[in-house]
């Protein structure tokens, strides 16, 4: 995906069978969320439309129907609709998990409680727009549990707003505590040798999407490997073994690289571990640009 | 950010590292700051295009497809963010079992391989032990708990007074120590015969006490297990998760940790409405009992001070029918009483604690049958309640336009506390009554206030 361009297309409508939906209206048990069986259809039509292709078989959609929370998304639909019998149900389920979940990705009941509260008005829906209240709920689509999305909810909330901040905050601390940061090098000998920049990037994007993934949790995230294993749902051993592997493979490639680009093996491995002050540059650059972008409304 | 784990990293030793170069290209990928106004939270550049919440749940749910999840790693290989996310949004049970992926099968490494290997040996081991030995082995360890039923006359009982076998080592024969006991025997048949009888019956026995004692165990997780899930097809996932988040909400609304045995809840429950606001009002501290986080916004007219018990303004208006002239004063049990009914205590403890909460309409409702069926418990009229919290006779209940009331006699007279958030009538959307004075309000705009006397002042925390 990296450096593929993605077009924005409308999604094509998918029109389900009115049997099926009445199936799945039954299932769900959206009647007692204020849900007419007519309105509960429009939403799976949504969902379908949002993640198959407009060419999905019956048999497809069926399967892909099948595998939603079609509970969770009437319970969720009800809700942004402000019907009451759903707003109990979901707060009796999930209000003490929204907390927990909050606690657990913010150390700190204060801190937890903004989190989970900040949340709280956007899936009630305080706004409005034609009539209509605005509720983040609307955006649940089944695919996974309501408390998984209400937990990727939160955590995003608690990346784009808080994060951001203590970002922000952290280097204007370092600005006025004197800490200088490294002018840019304008001496060429210092500079990134091209071929070890070409030689990496092509190690890098021969890798697989699970490698790099994994890659990029060890080292630059510092996850362990059971958490990574826990990500991807496989034994903490296979991870080991996948970091031992990819590492090693990506460090052959790279001297495999530059030795094709005319280093000799010696040449090479002392090249390839150079320090790249260069590079740490670029990030403190970025850092910096993102934290202008914070300012712009 | 990296959670604590139970392994952290590979020993340096085996491996060099990452050269810092490819650390560096890897780390300096596009990925473009995340917008946080959209519910989808995508970036405005599809090339930067982070997946939405349902994606990442998804993702950490494994129930994506394969295209899907591919599509989701590119991204995630490159957005730091975005990993964080999909790490916070992994489902903390998950942190008890082995994560198991359907599309690639297990491996086993040798080591495993050789424990298991092992452990199979030594059971094998004491299994033949115990066929070899059968009764014996059972009847030294058990002969304290169980009265072994008397021998017949002229045979030596297995009663092993003072021996006590080391578990390497397999018991002595009965018949060796009874002779090293000097003890009158029978014939070797007779004997043999006798140990058997013996043994079948201390057998007998100790089965039948495991029995009674597992039987007694089930019907105690049976009475405490919840009740009645709603029932739906067994193949949706859903429903599932619906009967094990009820086990689990009742298990944590009573305040114990999830998979140890849930306290005993309410059975069945009259009112739809009631059903689940039984499951989240369990719970002697009732964090948070019932909880309306919706709000209706209503016009804010700041509420009039002074006490106003629910006694006078309930004689302003026919009295409610037979639900109040029916309705049982039973002594509210104490505290501890309370704790021990919601942990799954003696039901001889005494009457089941009364349960509290909100229907719907916003009428206060009280159980005192252990949530079989609710009464309306008028506590002031024209007010529409959304939460509740009680501690034994303790009871608060607050509503709309900063209505709170409190009642210290289980509900028979209420008592209206003034409050004044900074000038502005809010709605409170949660209760939490932490001691009999010791209270946290939340409000309809998240705003929390705190009070350390019994509700007679407030402040923020």
């Amino acid at each position: 995906m990296s450096g593929n361009q993605e077009t924005a297309t409308r999604p094509t409508k998918i029109n389900i069978p009115e049997s099926l939906s009445a199936q799945f209206y039954r299932e769900a048990g959206a009647e007692k969320y204020g849900l007419t069986q007519q309105a509960f259809a429009c939403v799976l039509e949504e969902v379908a439309s949002k993640y198959l292709p407009g060419t999905a078989s019956p048999s497809e959609i069926s399967d892909f129907l099948t595998h939603l929370r079609v509970e969770e998304l009437a319970l969720a639909r009800g809700c942004a609709l402000g019907n009451e019998t759903a707003w109990e149900i979901f707060l009796t389920r999930y209000r003490e998990k929204l907390f927990n979940a909050a606690h657990s990705i913010v150390k700190g009941d204060a801190n937890a409680r903004e989190l989970a509260d900040s949340l709280y008005a956007d899936l009630y829906g305080t706004r409005t727009a034609e009539g209509r209240r605005i509720s983040k709920l609307n955006s649940f689509t089944g695919r996974g549990s309501l408390e998984g999305w209400l937990r990727a909810v939160l955590a995003q909330e608690y990346v784009n707003r808080f994060r951001r901040q203590q970002r922000s905050v952290s280097l204007e601390e370092q600005a006025e505590a004197g800490v200088q940061f490294e002018a840019e090098a304008t001496d060429p000998t210092q500079a990134i040798d091209a071929r070890l920049r070409e030689a990496t990037d092509q190690a890098l994007i021969s890798l697989s999407a699970e490698d790099k993934f994994i890659l990029a949790n060890y080292y630059l995230d510092g996850r362990t490997l059971a958490e990574i294993a826990r990500l991807l749902g496989v034994h903490e051993s296979t991870i080991s073994r996948k970091v031992e592997k990819i590492t090693a493979w990506t460090r052959k490639a790279i001297i495999s690289g530059l030795m094709k680009r005319g280093m000799s093996r010696n040449e090479a491995e002392q090249t390839m571990e150079v320090e790249v002050t260069e590079i740490s540059l670029d990030v403190r650059r970025r850092l910096m640009q993102e934290k202008g972008q914070q300012t712009v409304p | 950010m990296a959670r604590s784990g139970t392994t952290a990293h590979l020993p340096n030793h085996f491996m060099p590292g990452l050269p810092k170069i490819a650390l560096a290209r890897l780390r300096a990928k596009p990925g473009a700051p995340k917008s946080s106004g959209g519910p989808e939270g995508q970036a405005g550049s599809p090339s930067a295009r982070h997946p939405d919440a349902n994606l990442l749940a998804a993702f950490a749910e494994k129930t994506l497809t394969e295209r899907e999840r591919t599509r989701v790693l590119h991204h995630l290989a490159t957005c730091a963010d975005c990993r964080e996310v999909a790490a916070f949004a992994l489902p903390e049970e998950a942190a008890a079992a082995e994560p198991v992926r359907v599309a690639a099968g297990p491996r086993w490494s040798l080591s495993l391989v050789l424990r298991w290997g092992a452990m199979a040996a030594v059971l094998g081991t004491l299994a033949v032990v115990v066929v070899l030995h059968p009764g014996m082995w059972k009847g030294q360890q058990e002969i304290s708990k169980i009265t072994p039923p008397p021998a017949p006359a002229g045979y030596i009982t297995s009663a092993p007074q003072t021996v006590s076998p080391s578990p390497s080592a397999p018991p002595p024969s009965e018949t060796a120590r009874a002779m090293a006991q000097g003890e009158p025997h029978a014939s070797a048949g007779e004997m043999a015969a006798s140990q058997k009888a013996s043994g079948q019956r201390q057998d007998l026995a100790l089965n039948d006490h495991v029995a009674r004692n597992k039987a007694k165990q089930h019907v105690t997780l049976m009475e405490a297990v919840s009740p009645p899930a709603t029932v739906r097809a067994e193949n949706n996932p859903a429903a599932n998760t619906e009967r094990e988040e009820k086990k689990e909400g009742n298990a944590l609304a009573a305040g114990d940790l999830p998979g140890a045995p849930a306290p005993s809840a309410p059975a069945a429950v009259t009112t739809a409405a009631s059903e689940d606001a039984t499951k989240a009002s369990a719970g002697p501290q009732a964090v948070p009992a019932m909880m309306r986080a919706t709000t209706q916004s209503v016009a804010v007219t700041g509420g009039s001070a002074g006490g106003i018990s629910a006694g006078a303004a309930a004689a302003k208006s026919p009295p409610p029918a037979p639900s109040r002239a029916s309705m049982r004063m039973t002594a509210q049990a104490p505290m501890d009483k309370v704790q021990a009914f919601r942990t799954g205590g003696d039901s001889e403890a005494g009457p089941p604690a009364a349960l509290w909460s909100v229907a719907s309409d916003g009428q206060v409702q009280r159980s005192t049958d252990g949530g079989k069926s609710f009464e309306q418990i008028p506590v002031a009229k024209g007010i529409k309640f959304h939460s509740i919290a009680a501690l034994g006779n303790d009871v608060w209940t607050g509503g709309a336009r900063g209505a709170l009331f409190h009642s210290v006699d289980g509900g028979a007279t209420w008592t209206r506390v003034a409050l004044n958030f900074g000038g502005k009538s809010e709605t409170i959307t949660g209760i939490q009554l932490h001691d009999p004075q010791h209270l946290t309000l939340t409000t309809a705009s998240g705003s929390q206030w705190v009070s350390e006397d019994g509700g007679q002042h407030w402040q923020k925390p």
